[in-house]
């Protein structure tokens, strides 16, 4: 959907982390129609309705799922309000871990940008953007998380003593000694039963990384529509993005495929929003070497800042900065 | 492992090295999401005939109250008016036979008009309203093409077909055709040999077992010259349980772009200001053989990421990979196999993604599909490279 204005309120917009900040400030005007496309058979969020925006709340409710089968949780949902608010406050306990990696990665000058990963219930791995420390454009918080949890080593004696999920050693994934003979403590296809939680929505790679390795749902804060894989600009959880026509020429008629995974955005986006404006400030204050323009930018994780363009300074000319536009299309 | 890179191998080495199976090819530029779109993509339009015509500018700006913005669609490239010789023959053909010989409407100097999205206005409202400001009316309803042609041809075929339409140069729907064709003439001379380098390092993970038949090599040109600075073979078995999809992270392109990040770091940070790097699961060091001998990463790129490098691909890379490619700002990439169920770079392929051009994003690069002239490694893989 095309945020009306745009042009007017910043004609020289560019990078994606001031998109952010102007979705967060358009976010804020009343606007009509749908604002999340990245809904799914299973999972409504098309709305035609603005979300609450008056908390950090997320945009739309999840359907909820069996949290477990015990009674009194079955009691419980006989109430779904109370599920619910319940549902919610532990998918916000998470989602504040995942903004305290943010908040690490911001200590250590890389783009805010945190996530945790749940497994039964628990966090068994974190992630923060690593860009800037390891010259590498593709290490998001996501890789990062993944690598950290499939690279743990097994507890040598006793077994896991500091649990791995309520299951503890009983869990198949984690299998006390080792992990399938790779003297690791999780198995790859622990994913398959984790949930992710990430400060902004993953970007086309991190999309695709996470339905190749098979994650179960992904519940992010700040919307990417740069580069976000899950609703920004293309809807890799589901069908790989692959767009399927129906007769009117509308996109529909997706069948659901095994690798898809439920995607929920708009949980404490205000605050994951609040992160990247406290990056761009420090990122100014910093004040680069005039030399360094159009060479060195901060990469970041899906949301790119060229440190020195798009100040909000209006009186500048930026127009000289080839970078943010790519490459080739802009070159003469 | 911390390959020196004191070796000295000039082209014509890995000349020899390659002459065993020599692979030829030729280069074929890919389409860009705007091009293939732009070709498919038809709207259907009210056009209405002026009758007489010097009321023409009357029934223009009823059209533009009536349906505003032509009712949200960008029309430029097509005229608003066109004369009934004008019209493509089918349209010509069905307004004769509902018409009297001597109807007004069929001389050849009668003038049509685009008035918009048949989706703003009923037809029996449009008509009732022209009919204030024309003598006599007629509408009809046509498809014509919703985006601008992306050449003179296309804009020919679509005159004939739908609608006078005209090609304006200055739009652009994929990378700009001189700069292509000036990226093909630099690479065309040793593209065989990059993508028979990328055969032999997949052959050799394969071999291995360390991973699929799947290899890069990353190139850098300085003054005309190539050089190879990272080469990999696919990882995703490398220290890794036979099962499921294999290390994610160990693809042949994230483990090569982790080579030349490898050695930006090394270059940057002095050996007493090196932090460490935790290696994790991924498979940035060179493995093979192959890998070792032509790892040379102080040769790297301009010091950002690896901009403008080039990249050469056995296989279409997956849509991570093609993601992978684009945040790191490579300038050029080849590839050999399409791989349209999983390949995130073609935008005429099943998932269509397009990702080497694409507006949103903030980087694009020239990219190309090396058909090969005979079957090429890994031909019976099928699915994430
Ligand atoms: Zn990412
Ligand atoms: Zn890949």
């Amino acid at each position: 959907m095309e945020l009306p204005n745009r042009q007017l309120l910043r004609p020289d917009y560019r990078s994606g982390y001031l998109d952010l900040i102007f979705r967060y400030i358009l976010s804020l005007l009343p606007k009509p129609g749908k604002l999340f496309n990245h809904s799914n058979d299973s999972i409504t969020m098309s709305s035609t309705t603005p979300p609450d925006l008056s908390l950090s709340t997320p945009s739309k409710e999840y359907p909820l799922p069996a949290m477990s089968e015990t009674e009194e949780e079955a009691a419980t949902a006989q109430h779904p309000e109370a599920t619910d608010r319940r549902e919610k406050t532990t998918h916000l306990n998470f989602m504040r871990q995942a903004l305290a990696m943010a908040e690490r990665a911001l200590d250590t000058n890389e783009t805010p940008v945190g996530c945790v990963f749940v497994h039964k219930g628990a966090v068994i791995g974190r992630g923060m953007n690593a860009t800037n420390r390891s010259y590498n454009g593709t290490r998001h918080a996501e890789f990062m998380a993944i690598s950290s949890i499939l690279s743990e080593p097994a507890p040598v004696s006793p077994p896991a003593p500091d649990g791995c999920g309520p299951d503890g050693a009983g869990d198949r994934h984690a299998l006390g000694g080792e992990a399938r003979g790779r003297g690791k403590k999780y198995s790859p296809d622990v994913l398959m039963e984790c949930d992710l939680y990430v400060t902004v929505e993953p970007c086309i790679m991190c999309a695709s990384l996470l339905r190749q390795v098979g994650v179960r749902r992904v519940f992010f804060g700040a919307g990417n529509e740069k580069f976000g894989g899950t609703g920004g600009v293309l809807n890799v959880h589901r069908g790989n993005g692959k767009i399927v026509l129906d007769e009117s020429g509308a996109d529909g008629g997706r069948r659901r495929e095994e690798s898809d995974y439920e995607v929920s955005g708009g949980w404490l986006r205000d605050e994951a929003i609040l992160m990247l404006q406290r990056f761009y400030m420090q990122e100014n204050d910093r004040a680069p070497e005039p030399k360094a323009r159009g060479k060195k930018g901060v990469v970041l994780a899906g949301v790119e800042v060229d440190v020195e363009v798009d100040l909000p300074d209006p009186v500048r000319d930026d127009e000289d900065d080839d970078l943010s536009d790519g490459g080739h299309g802009t070159e003469s | 492992m911390n390959p020196k890179d004191t070796s000295q191998h000039t082209p014509k080495e890995i000349d020899s090295k390659l002459a065993l199976r020599l692979v030829t090819g030729r280069l074929v530029p890919l389409k860009t999401t705007l091009e293939i779109s732009a070709r498919y993509s038809v709207v259907n339009v009210y056009i209405a005939a002026v009758f007489p015509t010097q009321k023409a500018s009357a029934a223009l700006n009823l059209a533009g109250k009536l349906v505003p913005n032509d009712g949200g669609l960008n029309l430029q490239h097509l005229s608003r008016f066109a004369k009934y010789a004008e019209l493509p023959e089918t349209i010509r053909t069905s307004i004769s036979s509902t018409q009297p010989p001597e109807s007004p409407f069929l001389e050849h100097n009668a003038k049509y008009f685009i008035v918009g999205s048949t989706v703003a206005i009923a037809e029996q409202d449009l008509i009732e309203a022209l009919s204030s400001v024309l003598d006599r009316v007629l509408v009809y309803t046509a498809p014509v093409p919703l985006l601008a042609p992306t050449s003179q041809e296309q804009a020919t075929l679509w005159t004939s077909k739908y609608w006078r339409t005209t090609f304006n140069k200055n739009h652009s729907f994929g990378p700009h055709p001189h700069l292509l064709s000036k990226g093909e003439e630099e690479i065309r001379e040793d593209v065989a040999k990059w993508m028979n380098l990328a055969a032999e390092v997949a052959r050799e993970s394969n071999k291995t077992g360390s991973g699929e038949e799947l290899g890069v090599v990353v190139i850098g040109r300085w003054n005309g010259i190539a050089r190879p600075i990272a080469v990999a073979g696919d990882g995703r078995w490398l220290d890794w349980p036979r099962e499921g999809y294999g290390n994610v992270t160990a693809h042949a392109a994230l483990r090569a772009i982790g080579m030349v990040a490898e050695g930006l770091r090394r270059k940057e940070e002095s050996e007493q200001t090196q932090g460490t790097i935790e290696e994790g699961i991924f498979q940035d060091q060179p493995y093979g053989v192959i890998e070792k001998e032509l790892y040379r990463p102080s040769e790297g790129s301009d010091g950002y990421l690896c901009h403008n490098l080039e990249i050469y691909c056995t296989h279409e890379p997956c849509v991570m990979c093609s993601m992978a490619i684009v945040h790191s700002r490579f300038g050029k990439v080849v590839f050999g196999q399409r791989m349209p169920k999983t390949g995130g770079l073609c935008a005429d392929g099943d998932l269509g993604h397009g990702l080497f051009w694409r507006k949103e994003l903030n980087w694009t690069l020239h990219a190309w599909h090396w058909e090969f002239d005979a079957v090429g490694p890994g031909a019976d893989f099928d699915g994430n490279a």
